[in-house]
């Protein structure tokens, strides 16, 4: 069957990338002095909010009112949305089984949720996960019955963090997008070298790092488990040998340099859907774009609120798609 | 039999207005989408955007001058329609270039235009440079109206 053409959206998105933050903006962005920095996004069209996570949250729901437009399926970008979904599956599950309910703890997608906060909350109330998405019901299961019985919550989140990447792997397979398949692969890879990484550090058996590591194409799952269980050098080494070699030495530096650079990773790998002009890929692209753009804001913003050196946010800062 | 000769003709003309004239109605259409997503963000590129939608726009209007002066050849609009079987056929063969050449190429120049128009998109400075791209398509399209025109002009003149 031909593949879908995309060709309206794409154009739009062509005019509408033109207001993305560029890696220039962003440095204004960084040595802006008090309110000019959300001063020059509002001139850009941001709305004028409170706080920083309300006007992300802003600036995202329009993101997505935007997209909306543009496709009418929009399920083909469900897949972006499963770290959303499963956020929310893990803090309903700590909710109803620890005791504590917690106020903005739940990612609200809107209008394109696939399934809404409220809905997981009275299912996790329930016990019942029956009326989840399939790709959900038994990993919700798993998690709160061992929520219940072990009250261990670090398994449990493990549980639907695997759980997930399954998921966004196999939407990755089935899709016919190289954008989502790469995006699909990525987040699997670069978060099943996290898990390891956490768990060689806290000496995890390799029983339980088999239970949590999901499988991908890019690293071997069973290889990565018996490095983690033996250690982070092992890791280290293992990594060498795959495509994510050149991040060992990131690794070594900081978490949050890893992190980083699977986030520039990223973009290297959507960047050459900027000459695309008929599948849905630059959608996807531009969808992949403007998350890392709300991040980098997020992270610039509530620096310079906690009065953070520039260098330091500098350090933090993820490259632009545009 | 003997009226096989104007209807190859005929037939020859209606191919090279229908080909060309689909391929231009599809290489338009795309470039017309292109068009409106770029123009809902930015109504003041119009112009600029139009002429690149209408480029794939003129395989059609070949297809319709070849269609148009083998008629006139073959006395369709006037004059004596009898024709020999043989030169039916060299009308017909006379009209294919033009038909094939133009569905073609009217495609690929649309795919070239909403490329293009992506590029002003983002670059509306970049406008002589965006229509150059599709206007390379537009060369295969002018030879083959050539081949067409010499063809039918010389038809005429030949003793079979």
């Amino acid at each position: 069957m031909a593949e879908q053409e995309y060709i309206y959206g794409v154009a739009r998105v062509r005019a509408k990338e033109m207001s993305l933050l560029n890696n220039q903006a962003i440095e204004q962005l960084i040595s802006a002095q008090n309110d000019d920095g959300v001063r020059m996004l509002e001139e850009r069209g941001w709305e004028s909010k409170e706080t920083v996570e309300e006007l992300i949250a802003a600036e995202r729901a329009r993101m997505w009112k935007f997209i909306g437009e543009i496709v009418d399926d929009l399920s083909v970008f469900d897949v972006f949305l499963y770290k959303n979904d499963f956020h929310n599956l893990k803090a309903a599950i700590k909710m109803i089984c620890g005791g504590v309910r917690r106020e903005h703890v739940l990612i609200d997608n809107g209008a394109i949720s696939r399934i809404s906060p409220e809905k997981i909350l009275k299912c996790c109330e329930e016990g019942d996960f029956s009326s989840l998405p399939e790709n959900m019901r038994d990993a919700a299961r798993k998690a709160y019955t061992v929520y219940l019985e072990t009250s261990d919550s670090q398994l449990s989140d493990m549980l639907i963090d695997k759980a997930a990447l399954e998921a966004i792997v196999a939407a990755g397979d089935a899709s016919n997008s190289e954008v989502i398949r790469d995006y699909a692969e990525l987040v699997c890879a670069t978060s099943d070298i996290k898990t390891a990484l956490r768990c060689a550090a806290l000496k995890k058996p390799v029983s339980f790092i088999r239970e949590v590591l999901a499988r991908c194409k890019t690293v071997n799952a069973e290889n990565l488990a018996k490095a983690a269980a033996a250690s982070v050098d092992a890791v280290y080494q293992y990594l060498e040998k795959t495509e994510y070699g050149q991040a060992v030495d990131i690794a070594k530096t900081s978490f949050s340099a890893f992190e980083r650079w699977c986030d520039d990773l990223l973009t290297e790998k959507i960047r050459p859907q900027k000459y695309r002009s008929f599948t849905v890929g630059p959608i996807a692209a531009y969808i992949l774009a403007k998350e890392n753009e709300l991040k980098t804001v997020r992270v610039i913003l509530l620096c310079k609120k906690n009065q953070i050196p520039e260098e330091k946010i500098r350090e933090r800062v993820r490259v632009m798609y545009v | 039999m003997e009226n096989l000769g104007i209807a190859f003709a005929l037939l020859g003309a209606a191919f090279a207005a229908f080909m060309a004239g689909i391929g231009s109605a599809i290489g338009v259409g795309k470039s017309g989408e292109a068009a409106a997503g770029v123009l809902t963000e930015e109504p003041s590129l119009f112009s600029k955007v139009l002429i690149l939608q209408l480029l794939p726009g003129t395989q059609g209007i070949y297809g319709l001058l070849i269609a148009f002066v083998c008629m006139s050849q073959i006395g369709v609009l006037g004059g004596d329609p009898n024709l020999s079987l043989a030169k039916g056929l060299l009308y017909f063969a006379a009209c294919l270039p033009i038909g094939a050449v133009g569905l073609y190429s009217a495609i690929s120049q649309g795919k070239a235009s909403v490329a293009s128009i992506g590029l002003l998109a983002r670059r509306p400075d970049q406008f002589g440079k965006a229509m150059i791209i599709p206007v390379m398509v537009e060369t295969y399209a002018i030879l083959a109206l050539l081949i067409s025109i010499l063809a039918i002009s010389g038809i005429g003149g030949l003793a079979v």
